[in-house]
């Protein structure tokens, strides 16, 4: 009988045991499976987005958080292409058994990550890429998209090009241009649609679709050149903003002309690497600015930086640190709401989550997984004593993508309309 | 009207460096008989080292500076690797070369990194000469300029001296050539030192307009070859016709068909072969 009870009380216990979530899941290490272009024309700006995403990693890790286990992270580099994309995801997910992916750094991309996690049934946060389809008519349960749409940029841009930079001209004339891939398509519909009703007088003086990663701009700045138009709108990003800004500044392009840039031209990493060929009051949008708002969560933010990577305070820590940092955040987060790091829980729990930022509280829309963040525009104008140009703090504008989102009730339309449930 | 004039003398401009590359090119393939695919490679170090030049020297040095450093680095390759492999098939130069762009590749990744590299436009270049209605870039110009004089040049060089003459010599019969004297070793060496030090050239004069980026040489290569191919191996006459017929159709291309300005250089590959399949002024290989 003693024996009996002896036996009895050994097998609860390792019942007890096996189950408990913190004793028996204590070993299990949480992967995600980062996946960004770390070379060639868009490769300027993962590195900012890595340290993000391992300083909130680290500072989350030492509080105990993700259900007290430990993260790692794996690296691969797609160079922006979304072959290589498709087939280091899968790599990671079947291979390297990854629990997250995070990538899409890019429209193509973020399509092409959104379709593996469908497939391999991976959740998968897309930092990037801006199409609508993301979220929309190639939706699926298992992807999440930080930064704002193209349709909210694009709403943005014509509501700045009306409103500053061609105020009191009369017929100004625009130029477009885009790399020739799916973000500069998704950009230049809408954009073309909301300054066609906010100036009707507008006339589109020329359009240019450069192929992607192109890095001689040189026919097309004479064909800007040649249309004389008021303002360039431009959808190239990365090397290639850099690029276009260079050239165009070295041919007198900006002598003639304005220029507006989405896709973040307006972000540190940019401006330091255009120095003072930056045109003077070129706007742009940008993430993040080392010196706006300027508040106590900024300052808190900036000092785990500073913790992490060793850098000195005089250089600031890149735009994409901080979208990096909130999207490890926000998985966190949702795990402690689930109480799991299971994927099918924390996905649960991240429909309709919010979390403060420092520019304001952000959210993840409960149906199609976007989350309602920022961008900050502005012209870039020159301060004395500083090698490149800052935002011209008395014209920046902080706007919160959500209301150029679609509707549930416009997203089910879209969606129904391409044949998807 | 003035759309069309400007961009006519943008596809010049870019003519012209399509040309200083594919010259070095064509001397190396009519000379030597050497597919070298790395040639575009050197040209993207050509770009790094203009880069350096102007950041510790300035402009005007990095003209010189850069064409002998990399002919010197060019002629490193050509006596340790290339000579040994002029007699093989082509297949294995095609592989040799290969192996060259990953080592000129990732030493430039290990000095520069990662991040594109610009070169600052001297400021008296900057900016757009005008004329009347038309305003075209003062750079486009420049590179015209300076080119055509490098072109007057080299046809000097090649047809009124004699270490040209040699060269030319060379190109048609190399055992006749050897057999007259001429140590053919050294013609190569030279030849291969000119072809990459002209790759340094076009990578001088192009690198304000271009970005230094990682990646940069496969298209440059892809346009090299092309010219060579459309002006006719060995003919430096044709390279220059090739170039410029390129350079033109490119730019004005983005008016006709934006998205296929890149497809008409090959359109133009395909007819010239089917057409007149030893290129513009070729002739017949045996």
């Amino acid at each position: 009988m003693k024996k009996q009870l002896a036996l009895f009380i050994c097998i609860l216990a390792s019942m007890i045991v096996v189950n408990s979530p913190v004793l028996a899941t204590s070993d299990k290490v949480i992967k995600i499976g980062v996946v960004y272009p770390l070379s060639g024309a868009m490769g300027l700006v993962s590195e900012g987005i890595i340290a993000g995403h391992r300083t909130a990693a680290d500072v989350i890790m030492k509080n105990g958080g993700f259900q007290g286990h430990k993260v790692e992270f794996v690296v691969r580099d797609d160079t922006g292409n979304p072959e290589l994309n498709t087939r280091f995801c899968r790599e990671l997910i079947i291979n390297e058994k990854v629990d997250w992916i995070f990538s899409g750094f890019g429209s193509s991309v973020g399509l092409s990550a959104a379709a593996v996690a469908k497939q391999l049934k991976t959740p998968t946060f897309i930092i990037g890429g801006a199409t609508e389809k993301i979220t929309c008519e190639e939706w699926n349960p298992y992807i999440f998209r930080y930064r704002p749409t193209s349709m909210a940029e694009a709403n943005a841009v014509a509501k700045i090009v009306a409103t500053q930079m061609t105020k009191g001209i009369k017929d100004p004339k625009i130029f477009f241009i885009s790399w020739d891939y799916e973000y500069g398509k998704s950009l230049h519909k809408p954009f073309m649609k909301k300054i066609k009703e906010l100036k009707p007088d507008v006339k589109i003086v020329g359009e240019a679709w450069p192929r992607t990663g192109e890095t001689d701009y040189g026919p097309f700045i004479s064909h800007m050149i040649s249309t004389r138009p008021d303002v360039v709108v431009n959808a190239i990003w990365a090397g290639g903003v850099v690029s276009l800004l260079k050239q165009g500044s070295a041919r007198g392009l900006w002598e003639i002309t304005k220029f507006i840039g989405t896709a973040e031209p307006a972000s540190i990493e940019y401006r330091k690497a255009m120095g003072m060929d930056m045109p003077e009051g070129a706007w742009g949008n940008t993430y993040d600015d080392p010196t706006w708002p300027d508040n106590e969560m900024q300052k808190k933010l900036y000092d785990s930086y500073y913790q992490y990577t060793g850098k000195p305070r005089s250089d600031p820590p890149p735009a994409v640190y901080s979208p990096g940092y909130y999207m490890v955040q926000l998985v966190n987060k949702a795990m402690e709401k689930a109480g799991s790091i299971e994927p099918e829980s924390v996905i649960k729990a991240m429909e309709g989550l919010e979390i403060d930022t420092h520019l304001g509280r952000i959210k993840i829309r409960d149906f199609d997984h976007q989350v309602t963040s920022y961008y900050i525009w502005g012209p870039m104008v020159t301060q004395k004593g500083l090698p490149y140009k800052v935002l011209d703090k008395d014209r920046i504008q902080l706007l919160n993508c959500e209301p150029d989102l679609y509707s549930k009730e416009e997203w089910l339309k879209i969606r129904e309309a391409a044949g998807k449930k | 009207m003035e759309v069309v004039i400007t961009l006519f003398l943008d596809g010049l401009s870019r003519g012209m460096i399509y040309f200083l590359l594919a010259a070095g090119l064509t001397l190396i393939f009519g000379v030597l008989n050497v597919i070298n695919f790395s040639h575009g490679a050197f040209y993207m170090l050509g770009v790094y080292s203009t880069f350096l030049a102007v950041k510790y020297m300035n402009m005007g040095l990095a003209f010189i500076v850069v064409p002998i450093f990399l002919a010197l680095i060019g002629g490193v390759a050509e006596f340790v690797l290339f000579r040994r492999i002029y007699k093989s098939e082509h297949v294995m130069q095609i592989l040799l070369s290969l192996g060259v762009i990953y080592i000129i590749s990732d030493s430039i990744r290990l000095i520069w990194g990662v991040a594109p590299k610009s070169v600052t436009m001297p400021s008296f270049l900057q900016g757009l000469f005008r004329s009347g209605n038309l305003l075209i870039p003062r750079y486009n110009l420049f590179i015209i300029i300076v080119t055509l004089s490098i072109v007057i040049i080299m046809f000097l060089i090649l047809y009124k001296t004699k270490t040209g003459s040699i060269i030319r010599a060379c190109t048609i019969n190399q055992e006749l050539t050897s057999c007259a004297g001429i140590n053919v070793p050294s013609v190569f060496l030279l030849v291969f030192m000119a072809g990459v030090g002209l790759a340094g050239l076009a990578a001088v004069i192009a690198a304000p307009v271009v970005t230094g980026m990682l990646g940069m040489d496969a298209q440059m290569i892809i346009i090299a070859f092309s010219v060579v191919i459309i002006g006719g191996v060995g003919s430096i006459a044709g390279a220059l016709i090739a170039a410029l017929i390129i350079g033109v159709v490119e730019s004005l291309g983005i008016l006709v068909l934006p998205g296929f300005a890149e497809t008409f250089m090959y359109i133009i590959v395909v007819v010239v072969l089917f057409l007149k399949p030893d290129g513009i002024l070729g002739k017949p290989m045996t």
